[in-house]
């Protein structure tokens, strides 16, 4: 059996930002998909380069750099694209939290907590 | 068309934040902050809370712990054989504040270093100044400590060795840097403009086996050398003490640690897409650059064992002369093997860089 990756709570947020942004996906454009999905707790633009780095050290991303742009003061773009192993661990992770949630929903007859005491 | 930005951080304070962040992540950060610039103190703030994490991440890729721990040995025997010569006595926590304050100095600095490889003008200022220090140091033992013990090196027939040293000691130093930078290396010749996928395995492929070939060479010389080291060391009487016998086995360990991770793994170019193989390029380039500082730190050890050697097995003024050779030998090869890894560290992030840019082009 092929081995999963596993990833951490964040580190899911960051292939989710990277898969729904596609082609646009580099570091400012990462960090307010991650800021949308993630509310609204506020994340830290460094803590986003942190685990795109180490998320490329466990191959499950890719990155390269863009030409340079007046944009951006002359400077290239890293644009990050998610590997095989990426969407494995992705789908992995977002099963487990279908899972969850049909758990929840179960117990609670709806995503909806109510204290129970 | 491409537009002008609107805003723009003022170019002195960009100049200043640009120093701060590690080379390596330079350009993708700085691009960020110019693209998210609304104000001065803004662009300051979201710069201040995302430097910390670019410069731990970067440490965090770069430093590699056996590498770590010989250069903390290195620094640790360099330090006693001054302390000890100097002073005539070895105080464990100094000794533990130095090396520490060195090593966070060291991977500082490896972090901080660009891709630009040493200019000669500079590898010829390194050199001679590190050259200057030592001269300074083995005078300072030579002439005021064992000079003042009433200990006359003449008695060793060894009154030429300084003079020795400031003669050729800084020529050599010097020419043996030079030859370093203008020294050939592997992937040299990599044509970045026009890669294909194809090329792209080739190199990948002639890299692995050079990397095989040097691994097994370098492993073969550190054997060599332990066994000749062995050898003198018996044939003078010296036995190990415990220490010595904790050098000689974080020795053998390490050339086993060589021999097992030295060969890489054949990997399955064919099967991989154009970014996948390119990240497998750049992971195995900085896995050999590791493995090469690695064996650079371990290369001087038998030389610098046996002289720390006869110096524990002498007493009074002799040991202070033997000490003082023994810490010359380790300071000159600390300075040309931090040299030479910080050559190959720049070589090794321009290739990278280089790769960072290519873009795929139709095979054939």
């Amino acid at each position: 059996m092929k081995e999963i990756v596993p990833v951490g709570q964040f580190e899911q947020l960051v292939l989710t930002a990277i898969l729904t942004l596609g082609d646009n996906a580099y570091g400012v454009t990462i960090h307010a998909k991650i800021e949308e999905l993630a509310k609204p707790r506020s994340v830290a633009l460094g803590a986003v380069y942190a685990t795109l780095d180490r998320l490329e050290e466990k191959k499950l991303i890719a990155s390269w750099l863009s030409e340079p742009t007046k944009a951006r003061g002359g400077r290239s773009r890293r644009h990050y694209r998610l590997q095989k192993s990426g969407e494995e661990a992705l789908s992995e992770s977002a099963e487990a939290a279908k899972r969850i949630y049909q758990a929840v929903e179960q117990n609670w007859g709806g995503f909806k907590w109510k204290p129970s005491r | 068309m491409e537009t002008e930005p609107l805003k723009a951080p003022p170019p002195l304070l960009e100049s200043f934040i640009a120093t701060l962040i590690p080379p390596a992540a330079q350009e993708a950060v700085m691009g960020d902050l110019f693209e998210l610039y609304q104000s001065p103190l803004q662009y300051v703030v979201t710069a201040a809370r995302a430097i910390p994490f670019v410069l731990a991440s970067q440490i965090r890729r770069q430093a590699n712990i056996p590498v770590m721990i010989l250069q903390a040995l290195a620094s640790a025997a360099c330090f006693s054989g001054i302390f000890l010569s100097l002073h005539q006595r070895l105080v464990m926590t100094n000794l533990l504040l130095v090396t520490a304050a060195t090593m966070v100095v060291a991977l500082t600095l490896d972090v901080y270093r660009d891709d630009k490889p040493t200019s000669e003008n500079r590898a010829a200022l390194g050199a001679i100044i590190t050259a200057v220090a030592a001269v300074a140091y083995a005078y300072y033992v030579l002439v005021v400590a064992l000079h003042a013990n009433k200990f006359y090196a003449r008695e060793f027939g060894w009154t030429f060795l300084p003079w020795l040293i400031i003669t050729f000691g800084m020529p050599s130093l010097c020419a043996l840097r030079a030859s370093f930078i203008i020294g050939p290396e592997a992937l040299d010749d990599l044509d970045i403009n026009d890669i294909s996928r194809n090329n792209l395995t080739q190199y990948f492929s002639r890299f692995e086996a050079q990397a095989r070939l040097r691994n097994t060479v370098e492993t073969l010389l550190l054997i060599l050398g332990g066994a000749i080291a062995g050898v003198i060391l018996w044939r003078a009487g010296l036995s190990l003490s415990r220490v010595g016998s904790l050098a000689a086995a974080i020795y053998a360990a390490s050339i086993l640690y060589l021999l097992i991770y030295g060969a890489p793994k054949r990997g399955e170019p064919s099967v991989k897409d154009f970014l996948h193989l390119r990240l497998a390029f750049q992971q195995e380039m900085m896995r050999q650059y590791q493995l090469r500082a690695f064996v650079g730190w371990l290369g001087p050890a038998p030389l610098v064992y046996l002289l720390y050697a006869a110096a524990f097995h002498s007493e009074g003024p002799t040991q202070q002369l033997w000490l003082m050779y023994a810490t010359l030998a380790t300071i000159c090869a600390a300075f040309l093997v931090l040299t030479l890894n910080r050559d190959r560290g720049a070589r090794l992030r321009g290739i990278t860089n280089h790769l960072d840019r290519l873009r795929e082009q139709p095979s054939g």
